[in-house]
């Protein structure tokens, strides 16, 4: 395949793709020519223009380990601590670009976590999943293909185990194993950039018992592999992205990643490409690391969009006469701390970060659950401030189609007018950006990607080293 | 021929490398240009990558330099800037350069 290097070839690879796409039920022969999806399309596709940009070069790019050949550093395993933190200023650069989701780092993320493990794997069982994955990569790095990370499945009745589930099939497993590979059956859920990625690595979605042996499962696929349907999750306002004009706030590249259910129906996988197939006792540590390493990102890329939020919320009070006031200031620099603050938990997390046996890098766990716990909440307020400032217009405010409009259009322009000089496209523009990016979708996404905040706070139950606290406390009052 | 182009300072190759632009608190690939502008027909400006350099301008987003490579800047005679504000000093140390090749 020949290597994947610009926007355009990006396009081009996906026209090739011809995999089984629906949109609100009806087929998508193009996935780069539907308007609800095209914006997706545009983000992802600057994590391989901006890697071809020098002023981004020394993020983006990075050699491989494996071939010493110059890669996108979105393929990369991280090598050093300082490849952590160059991962976390790449995800903050991207999205002041794109403001939006640019989806790539759910695969890097995945591929990492299933080169450290499959190491372990073969340490304990004596398997050959290390090398084979290692083969992988270097096709992923060499093509430059974009993969989906695909931990989470369906899990229906969440108060039951995957093998006492009604269905099977709401848990992703093997249903066959056959000499040349493996037949797999179910689907994965909210599976970021799925429409527009080459391939998807499996991981399963949680620790697995011996009786759940066939859902310990790790493996990679092409999208387009017979039996494999993606089906595009609907999100707040989408129905925007299909119109002329600046309703959908960020036109150029839409709301959150686009996630989609990606069912897989009795679908093939040779055994070159397995990576974890039975091994149940590893598929937790898999999940921890995966879970771990895409926690850790959440102040880089949130850390970007709230840039962006929070220089359109200084605008939107310039455009409206507010900026002087002093509670604007307040709360712009609220706005300020708190993406500041989501940042440096992921820098710190990646600054924490240690060598694991395979000699790939791994954020600190505990850090890297606390930013992500952070952003749940942080998110939410930031979104809050931006609406404070921004005022009720961002939620009343007419059409695009009015202020175009023969008949109203004067009207639009004439009462939305703000401060002097400032044309009334211009305000709406903003305060339809901000109506986009602080709700819905957006976000939900923040709550529960990565993980929602229960499982962060699982995390402080285990890493938070309680004993220990205890018995400082106890020595220091001099207790027994 | 070549070494009176030398002897003037015409063709000498200053290479340009950017930190990653993770938070630039300015345009850098603006003050590239200006710097382009300002020498223009006397300095090339390739980037790092390239060889052959007689000198190297390191173009860093904010004062985390990241730009700066490990230990300290190797190879050929160079200046870092981080700010927008020290573009004047960037272009007095490449007329000293400039001047320098002159006598």
């Amino acid at each position: 395949m020949k290597p994947i290097l610009t926007k355009k070839d990006y396009i081009q690879s996906l026209k090739e793709l011809r995999h089984t796409v629906y949109y609100n039920g009806k087929r998508v022969e193009d996935v780069t020519e539907h308007p609800a999806l095209r914006p997706h399309i545009n983000a992802a596709a600057l994590t391989y223009e901006l890697a071809l940009r020098p002023e981004h070069e020394a993020l983006m790019s990075v050699v491989s380990h494996l071939s010493g050949k110059k890669i996108n550093r979105f393929t990369h395993i991280h090598q050093s601590v300082d490849d952590l933190i160059k991962k976390i200023q790449m995800l903050r650069l991207i999205a002041h670009e794109t403001g939006s989701c640019f989806q790539r780092c759910v695969g890097f993320d995945a591929l990492n976590a299933v080169y450290m493990t499959a190491y372990d794997i073969d340490r304990k069982y004596r398997t050959d999943y290390f090398e084979k994955f290692k083969k992988y990569l270097l096709h992923v790095q060499e093509s430059n293909v974009m993969v989906v990370g695909g931990m989470t499945d369906p899990k229906g009745d969440r108060s039951l185990s995957p093998s006492k589930q009604a269905d099977p099939d709401l848990f992703t497993r093997v249903v066959q194993r056959r000499s040349d590979g493996i037949v797999i059956r179910g689907a994965k859920a909210h599976m970021t950039g799925g429409i527009n990625s080459h391939e998807i690595l499996l991981m399963p979605t949680q620790a697995m018992k011996e009786e759940e042996k066939d859902y310990a499962l790790s493996c990679a696929l092409p999208l387009n592999a017979p039996g494999v349907i993606l089906i595009f999750g609907r999100q707040t306002n989408e129905e925007r992205k299909c119109e002329e004009g600046f309703d959908a706030g960020n036109t150029q590249f839409g709301l959150v990643g686009g996630e989609a259910l990606i069912v897989f129906e009795d679908v093939f996988v040779p055994w070159e490409n397995v990576f974890l197939c039975g091994e149940y006792d590893m598929s937790g540590l898999l999940v921890e690391r995966f879970a771990t390493l895409h926690r850790q990102n959440y102040g880089g890329c949130k850390g970007g969009v709230s840039d962006i939020l929070v220089g359109a919320s200084a605008l939107a009070a310039e455009y409206q006469g507010t900026a002087g006031a002093s509670h604007i200031k307040d709360k712009l620099a609220e706005m300020m701390h708190l993406a500041e603050t989501i940042y440096s938990g992921s820098v710190a997390c990646s600054a924490m970060g240690y060598r694991t046996p395979s000699g790939a890098y791994y954020p600190d766990p505990l850090l890297a659950n606390t930013t992500k716990h952070n952003v749940t909440r942080h998110i939410y307020e930031i979104a809050r401030l931006a609406h404070d400032i921004s005022g009720g217009i961002v939620a009343t405010m007419p059409f695009y189609g009015d202020m175009e409009s023969r008949d109203v259009g004067r009207y639009v322009k004439k009462y939305l007018a703000g401060a002097q000089g400032v044309s009334v496209e211009s305000r709406m523009k903003i305060l339809r950006l901000i109506e986009n990016m602080s709700g819905g979708t957006a976000l939900v996404e923040s709550m529960h990607g990565a993980g929602s905040p229960q499982a962060q706070k699982v995390m402080y139950g285990r890493l938070g080293n309680l004993e220990q606290k205890k018995r400082w406390a106890k020595r220091l009052v001099q207790i027994d | 021929m070549k070494s009176r182009k030398r002897k003037t300072g015409i063709g000498k190759r200053i290479g340009v490398k950017y930190c990653g632009g993770c938070n630039p608190t300015y345009d850098r690939s603006q003050v590239v240009r200006q710097l382009k502008a300002c020498f223009l027909n006397r300095f090339y400006f390739p980037l790092r990558s390239q060889k052959n350099l007689d000198g190297l301008v390191f173009i860093n987003g904010c004062p985390s330099s990241c730009a700066l490579e490990e230990g300290g800047p190797k190879g050929p005679v160079s200046f870092s800037i981080s700010g927008e504000n020290e573009l004047p000093l960037l272009i007095r140390w490449l007329t000293t350069l400039e001047e320098k090749e002159n006598n």
